[in-house]
């Protein structure tokens, strides 16, 4: 995936951090307000960037999924 | 749940514990039976299986009915709410374990076998016909020759319903919210209709792996680590998919309100957890 890596990590890292907020305004707001769908709401808008980001990156081949490289054993010496 | 309510409430002596008991019990032993051939083990793990539904839908109708009958009051949904929280913590763990030790093989154990780091000699006395890569059967080659699902086919798709689903959430989230029930009612119903779907789909890729791809729990550390994580996160679905299938029914019956909704939240939050821990599955097994 080389460079592409970076910012892909970095997005996922991003939702995880919505999610993480969601949570904790489950647990403090006593279900008053918009906190928890305000927070979950970014939480699937950044999912959905990282999943075009993927899609995107694999047009331009900036990145690739995994491949199956051939034959874990070479033959012997 | 009425603030009127200054008293914490507590429950009569209950039946539930002891039938989980006995549910667990005999969901467990009838697996252990099965798994070395025991002709009853099935039918006691069957047996186990209803007595957890039974156990589930019992227990719960319980708490949702002194929850309606206002015998709830804040400190009692503050309970709840912890509760949710510890219970996500140890999910947190669970996943985080395996995700873990996904790192740990990859990065680490089959760096050694193929003579890098500090276990390196590994490599020179025992496996040095082995070439470090990932995806590997290991160097005895496990299982033998094996293919990866393709990265585009059910796995994108999932990914595109997963997050479809999350959507259709969201909307019914922000519906209960602006008190729109019926906006509620039919983000659920899109909501589990997908995660049905997802799993219905991910049980015919494991078909078509364990088949034509020869991809089986035995091909060697990918193999199992495929199943264990993609295994574990398809029952996770299965069960957001139930809790999500309950909040439907309660929502149905008018049991939430804008204010007073803990168990959509709580099963909401669930699910958009199950989302993005596809979404890390789908990045590091089949990107990275």
């Amino acid at each position: 995936m080389g460079f592409m890596k970076f910012p892909v990590l970095l997005v996922l890292g991003l939702i995880i951090l919505s999610l993480a907020s969601g949570m904790f305004f489950l647990a403090k707001d006593d279900g008053k307000g918009n906190r928890v769908v305000t927070s979950l709401t970014f939480r699937i808008i950044l999912s959905l960037i990282l999943f075009a980001m993927l899609i995107i990156g694999a047009i331009f081949n900036v990145i690739e999924p995994n491949a199956l490289t051939p034959s874990a054993m070479l033959p012997a010496k | 749940m009425s603030a009127a309510n200054d008293h914490y409430y507590i429950p009569e002596p209950s039946r539930w514990p002891i039938v989980a008991m006995l549910s667990v019990f005999s969901l467990l032993m009838g697996a252990a039976l099965a798994m070395n051939g025991v002709g009853f083990g099935n039918i006691l793990m069957l047996i186990g299986a209803l007595l957890l539904a039974y156990m589930f839908f019992g227990w719960f109708g319980d708490v949702v009915e002194e929850n309606m009958s206002g015998k709830y009051n804040s400190q009692v949904d503050d309970s709840f709410r912890q509760g949710m929280f510890w219970f996500i913590s140890s999910e947190i763990f669970f996943f985080a374990t395996f995700f873990g030790s996904l790192y740990y093989l990859r990065n680490i154990a089959v760096e050694w076998l193929g003579g890098n780091g500090y276990l390196a000699p590994t490599h020179e006395f025992i496996t040095n016909q082995f070439v470090a890569q990932w995806p590997t059967a290991g160097p005895g080659n496990l299982g033998g020759d094996f293919a990866l699902v393709d990265t585009w086919g059910v796995p994108a798709i999932n990914t595109a319903i997963l997050l479809t689903s999350g959507l259709t959430l969201t909307w019914a989230h922000w519906g209960l919210k602006k008190e729109n029930r019926q906006q509620l009612i039919r983000g659920l119903v899109l909501t589990v209709a997908l995660g049905v779907i997802f799993v219905i789909m991910q049980a015919e890729e494991y078909m078509h792996a364990y088949g034509a791809l020869n991809l089986t729990l035995e091909s060697g550390v990918y193999g199992s680590t495929f199943y264990i994580l993609t295994g574990f996160h398809g029952f996770h679905v299965i069960v957001g998919a139930l809790m999500l299938a309950a909040v439907l029914g309660r929502s149905m019956k008018g049991h939430f309100s804008e204010e007073n909704h803990f168990a959509f939240e709580a099963a909401a939050w669930y699910w958009h957890f199950v989302d993005v821990v596809w979404l890390g599955l789908f990045v590091l097994v089949y990107w990275m």
